[in-house]
């Protein structure tokens, strides 16, 4: 009763200051838009469709068999109401299938669905299920984008793509080489962390989302000359949604990446370092095996061959290398970290691109853990996009 | 409080609404005074002066025009006017400005190409940018790449000009693009009137 008071009494009191901070930012807005240039050509109101999917072939070393999957099939959808507000959303199926009982069956899945206020020249607001914006691959994941069948493994457990999360947030551009991103997000729940995934299985994903833990996640992108990128994440907030029993259980992630592209060479890294607060006490509530701190980080450096084969083609047949290194479980309190969540991994492979937007891949990668377990897995894979 | 509440929810969405109901801007500009930004673009480059005329002078491409730039461009020519503007000194012509769409990821871009006298490129510049990512095409860096290059150059995105990383599709688009208003000028250019 009184705690139902006090959060009463408390909104009353801090409401009217958000209503007010918003009137300005309306206010500021209208500005905004009322002051910019008129437009030369006023895009039509219009939907547009696309899609993006990819088929993997995994063979793992060994008597183990290997498996065909559709493992995404997506498809974007979206709308322009006018020159300035759009709607964007991509609708995935994960493994081709949902099976009614199955655990381990496919997915359906809202991966983005947001509207876009464009309301100043380089800057606007888009508010729904948004991207984070950490890393290469969390917001360009198409297939024909990267190389190697699977994503790189950092990717998936120390930045856990394909991370979305309901919530509002503003993007510009400080001039035409310096962009930025902020977004307000429901955060991530401690219940899901792992040993092995670190915050993979804390992801909401905009379903049902528990809004207890609002946190926030940035992005600076920075152009030096045409051929090399630069940019910086960082994403903050609670994960126990207020249970005192376990303190705030604060999740810092922090990433660096680079991309480099000059002729047929590219390169590009990526970078993240990770730490989660009172992970004793979240340990102790979910027997989860959480981690203080975990991170990871990867190189690769591609060339495409064909232009000394055929220079006339469009086609590309790039050979790539990539280093992975990363540790789900870098430091641990009160227990002892698993060694075999020490992992790292090189893959190499290549990718044939009849067009821009069609890949084949192949490609071999050696996993190596800190337990002395070396395997390997072979892996074709087919992808497309189109828009 | 409940009042205080209500009026600033309602200062709110006027404000918001405000701002998004702005009168529309005259339909796509050929001519007309609804192109300030082309001409602001064209006085930039050509440099401001008494003498500089900015004239529109569109040219209406027929079925034939159209296929013959389709092919040496990626993107046909969806439109069948060439939104031109010939820009003159006195009695000499300074150069040329062209205005186009090109689709990025599912939105357009506006962009100018201008050109020298001869026809090969004075500057790229992007007009519009509508979508919330790759809006870096708009770098010096990028744009600078099309300076030079002519009619019947190879334009190829990825080979003859970089593509920005993390602005790929967008990067594409604008080459592409530049590519079909090099073909639709070298087709067209007997044809501007004096």
């Amino acid at each position: 009763m009184n705690t139902a008071s006090n959060i009463s009494s408390r909104f009353t009191r801090t409401a009217p200051k958000i209503c007010l901070h918003l009137c300005t930012l309306g206010a500021l807005v209208a500005l905004l838009t009322l002051a910019s240039a008129p437009l030369v050509a006023q895009e039509e109101e219009q939907t547009t469709v696309g899609g993006y999917g990819e088929l993997h072939y995994n063979e793992p070393d060994g008597s183990a068999r290997g498996q065909l999957d559709f493992h995404r099939f997506v498809l974007f959808l979206s709308h322009t109401f006018s020159d300035r507000v759009s709607f964007q959303s991509e609708i995935e199926i994960e493994h081709t299938r949902i099976e009614a009982g199955e655990d381990d069956g496919g997915e359906l899945a809202l991966e983005q669905a947001y509207i876009d206020w464009r309301f100043a020249d380089v800057s606007g607001l888009r508010a729904g299920i948004v991207l984070i914006p950490m890393g290469i691959i969390n917001e360009r994941h198409e297939p024909a984008t990267f190389n190697g069948v699977e994503r790189p493994n950092v990717d998936r457990n120390i930045i856990p793509t394909t991370w979305r999360e309901a919530g509002i947030g503003a993007y510009g551009r400080f001039s035409d080489a310096l962009a930025w991103q902020a977004y307000v997000v429901a955060g991530l729940k401690a219940d899901g962390f792992s040993g092995s995934g670190a915050i993979r299985g804390g992801r909401q994903s905009g379903f049902r989302s528990d809004p207890s833990n609002p946190s926030l996640a940035g992005r600076i992108d920075y152009l030096a000359g045409a051929s090399m990128r630069f940019g910086g994440s960082v994403f903050a907030g609670n994960t126990t949604s207020g249970d005192s029993a376990m303190g705030d259980g604060r999740l810092l992630l922090f990433s660096g990446d680079a991309e480099f592209s000059t002729g047929n060479f590219t390169a590009r890294a990526v970078g993240a370092y990770g730490s989660i607060g009172d992970a004793d006490d979240i340990n102790a509530a979910y027997g989860n095996a959480v981690a203080d701190n975990f991170y990871g980080y990867y190189g690769e450096g591609a060339y495409d061959i064909m232009p000394h084969i055929d220079p006339t083609t469009g086609t590309s047949l790039i050979l790539f290398a990539r280093y992975e290194k990363y540790n789900t479980q870098s430091s641990v309190t009160g227990f002892t970290a698993n060694p075999a969540y020490d992992r790292d991994e090189v893959t190499i492979g290549a990718t044939l691109k009849p067009t821009f937007n069609t890949a084949f891949k192949v490609d071999y990668q050696f996993l190596n853990n800190g337990a002395d377990v070396n395997t390997g897995i072979l892996n074709f894979g087919i992808g497309y996009q189109f828009n | 409080m409940r009042i205080l509440h209500a009026i600033a929810y309602l200062l709110f969405f006027v404000f918001a609404a405000a701002g998004a109901t702005r009168p529309a801007p005259a339909p796509p500009a050929i001519g007309g005074s609804g192109d300030s930004l082309v001409r602001d673009a064209l006085e930039g480059l050509f440099g401001k002066d008494s003498t500089l005329r900015i004239e529109s002078r569109p040219i209406v491409l027929d079925s034939t025009d159209r296929v013959e730039i389709a092919k040496y461009s990626k993107s046909p020519f969806a439109d069948d006017t060439l939104r031109l503007y010939v820009c003159r000194k006195g009695k000499d012509t300074a150069g040329y400005g062209i205005v186009d769409d090109v689709r990025g990821k599912s939105r357009d871009i506006t962009y100018l190409l201008v050109l020298e006298p001869g026809g090969t490129v004075a500057s790229v510049e992007i007009l519009v940018y509508r979508e919330s990512h790759g809006g870096e095409v708009a770098t010096s860096a990028f744009r600078e790449q099309f300076v030079g290059k002519k009619p019947g150059d190879p334009l190829s995105a990825g080979r003859d000009i970089r593509t920005i990383s993390g602005a790929t599709i967008s990067s594409r688009s604008v080459t592409a693009g530049v590519a079909k208003l090099l073909a639709a000028f070298d087709r067209v250019r007997g044809r501007i009137r004096p």
